[in-house]
C-alpha cells in the first residue's frame, strides 16, 4: 500500500507535506511555472543526460507506427512529441497535452523551432478528466508526470477511456531502486538537486519538491496494481537503471 | 531489459541519418523502401536489432515490434563482409549468414548504404573553408600517390630479395616451366590411364 493511499481523503501529499486536495494542482502549477524556462537544461543536469536515452527506450516500447494517434500527457516541453513525430508520419497525430500553460508554451516554441508542427497539436488539459472522445488514441504516454497528479486513479481511468482497444499506455516515472546500496547512493545524489536548482534557476524549492515527490510515488508493484485497477487488461513494467525509473506498459483489450 | 542496446544503436542511427542527409538522392531511394524493416539477429555476439525505414529515415531499434520484410541471421564477421560488399545477399553460401524473407529488400538496403555518394570536399569546405579544404585535398592526394608508389616499390624490393638474394621463392619463369611440366605429366598420365582401361577391356573380351 502506498503512502498516498494512507492519507485522509480531504488532504493529499505535496512532497512530504500534507495539503488540502484542492490546493495541490495549484502548488504543482507554481513549481512548473518556475522551472519551465530551463526545464530541459535542469533535466540534463539532474539526470546527467540519461533522461534522453530513457525516453528513447520508452518510445521503442510504444509500438507506435505510421498513422497512429498518440497522446503525450504531461508532455510539457515536447521531448516525447518530437520523438514520436517521425514515427506517426503525416497520416498520424500527436496531441501534446499538459495542465501547465508555461510548460506548453515552451513546448510549442520548441516544436515550431524544430520544424515539426505538422502532426503535433497542443492541448491544455487535466489528466484526470481528459477532454477527448472515448477510444481516440493508439498510445497514451505520461513521462515524469503521474506523480504530480492529485488523483492518480482518476487519471489512469481517464487514460484508459481515451485509449483505443489494443492501445498501449506508457507510464515513465521515478520508482524504487532494487538494490539498497543503489537506493542510498541515489538518495545522496538527489540531495544535490535543490542546490543545482538554486544555481541554475535560483529556485531550490521546486527541486526539493521533486526529490520529495519521488519518495512519495508508489513503487513498481503498487503502480502496476493501480494500472490494472483502472481497467487495463494487462500491465508489465521495465525497471530502468536498477529501478531508479520504471516504465509501466498497460494494455487495453 | 537493458538500456545498453538502445544506447549503442542511438549514435549509430544518428550517424547513418547524417550520412543519408549528405547524399541528395539517398532520401528518395529510402522513400521507395518506406515502412519496411530488416531484422538482424547476430549469433556471435548474441545481439538482435531491427532497421526500419520510417518517414524517409533509417530507424534502429533494439525491439522487433513489427513483422520484418527480411531477417539476416549469422555471426557478426559474416554480416560485416556483406556490409563491405565482399558478398551479395545472393552469394552467402558457406558464409554462415542466412537470409529469410525478401532478398531484394536486403540488396536494395545494401546498395543504398554502400552507394552513398557524398561530396566530401564540399562537406569539408563548409566546415573548414575552401582554401584549407583544397590544401588538405592536395595533401591527401599527394600522400595517397606517394603511399601507392612506396608500397609498389617495397613489394618489388621484397620480391627481388626473396627470389634473388635469399632464394626462398622461385623465379616467375621457373615457376611457369614447372607448371608446364606438371601439365604435360598430367596429360601423359591420363593417356596412360586410358590405355590401361582399353587394355583391360580387350583382355576381358579375350578371356570369354
Amino acid at each position: 500500500m502506498s503512502k498516498s493511499q494512507d492519507t485522509p481523503p480531504d488532504t493529499t501529499h505535496f512532497g512530504f507535506r500534507q495539503v488540502p486536495v484542492r490546493e495541490k494542482a495549484a502548488l504543482v502549477g507554481q513549481v512548473f511555472d518556475s522551472v519551465a524556462r530551463k526545464y530541459d537544461l535542469m533535466n540534463d543536469v539532474v539526470s546527467l543526460g540519461t533522461h534522453r536515452l530513457i525516453k528513447r527506450f520508452t518510445v521503442e516500447l510504444s509500438g507506435v507506427r505510421s498513422g497512429h494517434y498518440v497522446l503525450d500527457l504531461a508532455g510539457g516541453t515536447g521531448d516525447f512529441s518530437l520523438l514520436f513525430a517521425p514515427l506517426v508520419g503525416p497520416s498520424g497525430l500527436i496531441v501534446l497535452a499538459d495542465i501547465n500553460e508555461a510548460m506548453l508554451r515552451v513546448g510549442r516554441d520548441r516544436i515550431i523551432d524544430a520544424g515539426r508542427p505538422g502532426p503535433i497539436e497542443i492541448s491544455l488539459a487535466n489528466a484526470e478528466s481528459l477532454p477527448f472522445a472515448d477510444a481516440s488514441f493508439d498510445c497514451v504516454t505520461i513521462a515524469y508526470g503521474l506523480r504530480n497528479v492529485t488523483h492518480k486513479e482518476a487519471a489512469l481511468r481517464s487514460m484508459q477511456r481515451v485509449l483505443k482497444p489494443g492501445g498501449r499506455l506508457l507510464v515513465l516515472e521515478f520508482s524504487k531502486p532494487r538494490q539498497p546500496w543503489l537506493g542510498k547512493a541515489y538518495d545522496l545524489y538527489s540531495k544535490l538537486w535543490p542546490l543545482a536548482g538554486k544555481l541554475v534557476l535560483d529556485d531550490s524549492a521546486s527541486y526539493q519538491y521533486l526529490v520529495e515527490s519521488i519518495r512519495m510515488h508508489p513503487d513498481q508493484e503498487t503502480l502496476r496494481e493501480m494500472v490494472l485497477a483502472a481497467g487495463f487488461s494487462r500491465c508489465n513494467y521495465h525497471d530502468v537503471m536498477g529501478g531508479i525509473c520504471a516504465i509501466h506498459v498497460g494494455h487495453k483489450d | 531489459m537493458s538500456l545498453l542496446p538502445t544506447a549503442l544503436l542511438w549514435p549509430l542511427e544518428a550517424l547513418l541519418d547524417r550520412l543519408v542527409t549528405l547524399d541528395p538522392l539517398a532520401r528518395q531511394r529510402l522513400q521507395a523502401l518506406e515502412g519496411r524493416s530488416l531484422a538482424i539477429q547476430l549469433t556471435r555476439p548474441s545481439v538482435s536489432f531491427c532497421i526500419a525505414v520510417v518517414a524517409g529515415r533509417l530507424h534502429l531499434s533494439a525491439l522487433q515490434d513489427r513483422p520484418a520484410a527480411a531477417t539476416l541471421r549469422g555471426p557478426a564477421p559474416a554480416l560485416l563482409s556483406l556490409l563491405l560488399r565482399q558478398r551479395t545477399p545472393e552469394s552467402l553460401e558457406g558464409s554462415g549468414l542466412e537470409v529469410l524473407g525478401d532478398l531484394q529488400f536486403v540488396r536494395q538496403l545494401q546498395e543504398l548504404l554502400l552507394g552513398l555518394d557524398i561530396d566530401w570536399p564540399y562537406q569539408l569546405g563548409r566546415v573548414l573553408g575552401d582554401i584549407p579544404t583544397q590544401a588538405l585535398q592536395d595533401t591527401v592526394t599527394l600522400a595517397a600517390r606517394q603511399t601507392g608508389q612506396l608500397s609498389r616499390r617495397a613489394a618489388e624490393d621484397l620480391r627481388l630479395f626473396l627470389q634473388e638474394e635469399s632464394r626462398l621463392l622461385p623465379q616467375r619463369g621457373e615457376l611457369e616451366t614447372l607448371y608446364d611440366d606438371i601439365q604435360a605429366l598430367v596429360l601423359r598420365l591420363e593417356r596412360f590411364e586410358a590405355r590401361l582401361v582399353l587394355r583391360e577391356a580387350v583382355m576381358h573380351a579375350e578371356s570369354r
